[in-house]
């Protein structure tokens, strides 16, 4: 009767098969694609089944080719801008606010490029709306001390001449 | 990516990103340092910046100035040169290896004549 018991828990044992490695249970360093939807696959547009015509992204006035060009504008904005405040050397207040509101919105843009580089939506969900949220109140801090810089201090260009020949 | 051949493209598009944070860092945490400082009492202002700095030794004020002048410097060129790229001019090898050059020669030269001022 004991050899009997004893032979059914072995065969119990080996049936269930006995992993010591924590990764048998799924544990990965690498976070890959644990967060993505196993339903859709990133094949957002795909709706119903694979016989139905592709569904586009809703059209964005603000991203896609528009975002493209309106960030090469200010770019190419900022030349004369940053050319005019060295060759002047000086407080110019027009210029002054011209930076102001240029260099904030060039910075965010970059921090902006740089979170959906290496925090995709895909990817790190939270991170990336909690970090880009962060970044558009940053963002309006940054154009509020511009403004009280520029207008009740010595302005940004003139801030960099005193700053340089000190 | 530590394996990956240095070469001048790569380098330059990452150092093109490193400049740029590292100035807008600077920026931010400046104006955001003057926009917050009403309740925290910190008083910021131009005077007490410069008084500051007038008062470190000369070294350190060239470091400074080097350490400003460089990122800013190259960080300009080499937006001149991506903007050269976005109207479809010096995609070719020849023309990205031709063009990273003059932008770092261009930033050596200026960031020494900035720091010499």
């Amino acid at each position: 009767m004991s050899f009997g018991m004893l032979s059914f828990s072995r065969g119990f044992v080996f049936r269930r098969g006995f992993h010591l490695s924590p990764f048998a249970s799924g544990f990965t360093f690498h976070r890959g694609f644990r967060n993505a939807s196993p339903n859709n696959n990133g094949a957002e547009y795909i709706k119903g089944s694979v016989n139905e015509a592709v569904v586009l992204p809703p059209r964005d006035k603000v991203a896609g080719s528009y975002h493209w060009d309106f960030e090469r504008l200010l770019s190419v904005t900022l030349i004369p801008l940053t050319i005019a405040s060295v060759v002047k050397g000086g407080a110019h207040p027009i210029t002054d606010l011209c930076l102001g509101v240029i260099l904030p919105f060039h910075c965010h843009i970059g921090f902006d490029a740089m979170i959906t580089d290496y925090f995709p939506h895909r990817r790190n969900p939270v991170l990336n709306r909690s970090f880009s949220w962060g970044l558009r109140a940053v963002t309006l801090i940054v154009l509020y001390g511009c403004y009280e810089f520029n207008t009740n201090d010595v302005g940004l260009t003139e801030l960099v001449k005193k700053v340089w020949h000190a | 990516m530590t394996i990956y051949q240095p070469q001048i493209t790569w380098y330059m598009s990452a150092s093109h990103r490193v400049t740029g944070g590292i100035l807008a860092a600077v920026f931010y945490g400046g104006a955001i340092a003057y926009a917050i400082q009403g309740p925290l009492g910190l008083g910021l202002n131009s005077d007490a910046l410069v008084a500051e700095i007038a008062t470190l030794p000369t070294s350190l004020k060239l470091i400074g100035k080097f350490s400003l002048a460089f990122p800013f410097v190259y960080h300009s060129f080499n937006g001149v040169r991506h903007l050269i790229w976005d109207t479809g001019n010096a995609l070719t090898l020849k023309g990205v290896y031709t063009t990273g050059y003059t932008v770092l020669g261009l930033s050596t030269i200026s960031t020494l004549g900035l720091c010499l001022i």
